[in-house]
């Protein structure tokens, strides 16, 4: 077993990006209960320290911008940074509030040993704008210790893991100062007293002795650490749904600055989909104002693959509708609905007949997107005499079995039936109507609103086919349809 | 002239050489849809549709039989895989009517634009993608005209196209500019559609033909004289329905067309 902690600790500095930029360059502290309790570099550079008041960094610069912290998506980060970390190995574990640990032993092999391994995931991290302290240790506890004491890298790893000798590793425990075991105050000083500064003096005693002064706390902590006592951590579960949401250090005013967040967060959502062989159907824009109001963007997508690029292509073009009334300074992509991707056939020939698929489907979300999907239809036969009940537009047309059609219908029917005045018995809209061929007599919907209509076929001076109808309650005349 | 290394061969076997007056070459086929009409066909110097391009028709305003000119066209496109697009059409298109023609229903949408930007967005975006097998658009009414500039962005996107694209346009706002590759104008004529070809790519232009209207639709049917009186000597609904029940009308004179009952 070889444990690999991977600890964020600027995490709560990470969170918060700006528009352009991968970390944000300007000098930042975090603030939790009114003290600093996280600084960049350039913040430090100012005289920020850990632990300061927030009015006792603000009187250091007035350039400092102070955050509360955000806890609840510091875990949520941790969440999908430990779903990432599921591409190096099958046992990962959150260590909350800001570690993960996996076990990658079973994964050497795979990546080619541990330099390989811990290169390829240092600069995976890099890219995402993450710094992190690694440890390796034979036992959880051991990984985790060794981050906070003797972090290791890819250009230096620790001597010990490399052979994987036991004895290597504990006695580099043993020369660890006694003050990163973490122990309460209490107990700190009570070891100081008695003389204990390292670790391996600690490790020397006989554990019974151990136990009656200090707790069993610390003999379980001790066996632990050395894999002498089980230490089961909970498995992290791969999350089932994409969320992923960015917060802004300066809130945006303008749509057209939240394309580059757009495309980094549509990329991690694209390594996520791929990950399960899924596809995206239905996502959501979730933009989060200063005013703590969240404007949501659904995105419907038809395409059965998984292309981050049209949907990035269609993202700009829902952003393009939105009025922004207030700043935004969060957003989050979800995603709603995904399906599994089904292998494509392809066509060997290109034939009239071969068509893809896909660029079809994403004209259709294109045009749906910016017309409103209810201008964008086709046309599904209904079952009824009455000429505009004899038809139904339907949001995407399926086949329908033909019928036999012995009668005259015109290609384009009118909005509504139009009255027409009549004159010596006949209609006249641009002058008098010639009346053609009829009367086809429709009588129907005996059971609500009885319709008895006499049709007829007839032709404008102008030379236009008309077809019209008398009803025969009233005798009016009303033109219903024009025989393109 | 079989001989490929003679000069003169090799230049006219080029795609960019055109030969007026020469019989119509096979691969012309590929650039044309056959129109379905054989007079039309005779007369286009392509033997059909130009693909890839735009027709333009220029008619001042519809049921003059414009949607028949179209209907072989209409119906070969739908029986392929490709859809059909209607861009803003001026009325409903009447489902019944168009499956009567042989129209697949599957194969067509519709797209209602809300303005002149929307409309010549979309077509630009179906014609670019190039998927569908036909567009016809309709660019008549007074706020969707399309200047010059926008109809050569069109005619650009439809290279993209494998199929024809039909723009209906007004004759009143004809600049008689155009970069379409074919113009019709289309007229009403007794007994059927007049069409003139105003210009054709690569060809003659000028030619009138007459496409006449299908036969059942203008057979007369009804004696003008005898419907005043047809009209005024029926009963009213409510009487018939009472005099004869379960919807049987009988046919009152032998001279009056029977009704169809539904």
């Amino acid at each position: 077993m070889l444990w690999l902690c991977i600890h964020f600790h600027q995490l709560p500095l990470e969170i918060f990006m700006t528009a352009g930029q991968e970390t944000p360059e300007a000098a930042l502290a975090i603030i939790e209960q009114h003290r600093v309790c996280a600084a960049n570099t350039a913040a430090m550079a100012l005289g920020v320290r850990v632990d300061m008041s927030g009015s006792t960094a603000l009187s250091l610069s007035g350039t400092i911008k102070l955050r509360a912290r955000e806890a609840a998506h510091e875990a949520a980060t941790l969440d999908a940074l430990a779903d990432w970390a599921c591409n190096f190995s099958s046992q990962v574990s959150v260590s909350p509030p800001d570690r993960l640990l996996l076990e990658i032993g079973a994964s050497l092999r795979l990546f080619g040993g541990l330099t390989a391994l811990l290169q390829a995931a240092e600069c995976e991290l890099r890219a995402r704008g993450h710094r992190t302290r690694n440890g390796l240790g034979p036992t959880p506890l051991a990984a985790e210790l060794l981050a906070h004491a003797l972090p290791c890298s890819a250009s230096a790893p620790s001597p010990w893991a490399t052979d994987g000798d036991p004895a290597a590793f504990r006695s580099v425990i043993s020369e660890l100062p006694i003050h990163f075991l973490g122990a309460p105050g209490k107990q700190q000083l009570a070891m100081q007293r008695m003389g204990f500064s390292r670790l391996g003096e600690l490790l020397a005693l006989p554990k019974s002795a151990l136990g009656k002064r200090f707790g069993k706390d610390l003999t379980g902590y001790i066996d632990r650490l050395c894999g002498e006592r089980p230490d089961p951590r909970p498995l992290h579960r791969p999350r089932e749904h994409f969320v992923l949401r960015i917060h802004f250090l300066e809130p945006l005013a303008d749509t057209s600055m939240l394309l580059f967040p757009m495309q980094r967060l549509l990329g991690e959502m694209g390594r996520f989909l791929d990950r399960r062989q899924l596809y995206c159907q239905r996502l959501e824009w979730r933009l989060g104002t200063t005013r703590n109001q969240s404007q949501v963007l659904p995105l419907a997508c038809s395409l059965q693959q998984n292309r981050i690029d049209a949907l990035l292509g269609l993202s700009r073009l829902a952003l393009e509708r939105v009025r922004l009334t207030d700043a935004v300074d969060s957003l989050e992509l979800a995603c709603v609905e995904s399906a599994a991707v089904l292998a494509q056939e392809g066509q060997l020939f290109d034939t009239e007949q071969a068509i893809d698929p896909e660029a079809e489907r994403l004209l259709l979300d294109r045009l749906r997107l910016r017309l409103g999907s209810e201008r964008v239809y086709g046309l599904h036969i209904q079952d009824s005499h009455l000429p505009e009940q004899a038809w139904s537009t339907v949001h995407e047309p399926s086949p329908q079995a033909l019928r036999s059609a012995s009668l005259q219908r015109p290609c384009w029917l009118l909005q509504e039936p139009i009255p027409l005045k009549e004159h010596d018995g006949r209609p006249i809209w641009d002058g008098a109507i010639e009346l053609i061929s009829g009367p086809e007599r429709i009588d129907t919907a005996w059971w609500s609103e009885p319709q008895l209509r006499d049709y007829f076929i007839g032709q404008q001076a102008n030379g236009s086919l008309l077809w019209v109808f008398r009803e025969r309650a009233s005798g009016c005349w009303f033109a219903q349809g024009v025989f393109g | 002239m079989s001989d490929a290394s003679d000069p003169l061969s090799n230049i006219l076997a080029r795609p960019d050489i055109w030969q007026a007056g020469s019989a119509r070459a096979a691969n012309e086929q590929q650039h044309s849809l056959p129109t379905g009409h054989p007079a039309l066909d005779t007369a286009l110097h392509q033997s059909g549709w130009p693909r890839g391009a735009l027709t333009e028709l220029l008619s001042a305003r519809c049921g003059i039989g414009e949607i028949q000119l179209l209907a072989p066209t209409l119906a070969h496109v739908s029986r392929g895989l490709r859809r059909i697009f209607l861009v803003a059409p001026p009325h409903i298109p009447y489902a019944p009517a168009l499956q009567a023609l042989d129209v697949r229903l599957s194969r067509l949408t519709i797209l209602k634009p809300a303005g002149r930007s929307e409309l010549l967005w979309s077509l630009e975006q179906i014609l670019r993608s190039g998927t569908c097998g036909c567009v016809l658009g309709w660019l008549e009414q007074e706020r969707a005209r399309a200047d010059y500039a926008s109809m050569r962005r069109l005619q650009i996107a439809a290279r993209n196209m494998q199929g024809p694209v039909f723009l209906f346009r007004n004759p009143a706002s004809d600049p008689g500019l155009s970069p379409a590759a074919l113009r019709l104008r289309l007229e009403h004529e007794a007994g059927g559609l007049a069409i003139r070809i105003l210009k054709q790519r690569g060809g003659r232009a000028g030619q009138e033909l007459l496409i006449s209207r299908p036969p059942q639709l203008l057979a007369p049917r009804v004696l003008p004289a005898l419907l005043p009186a047809c009209v005024s000597t029926q009963p009213t609904h409510h009487q018939t329905s009472a005099a004869f029940p379960a919807g049987i009308l009988p046919a009152t004179s032998p001279r009056l067309p029977r009704p169809i009952l539904h």
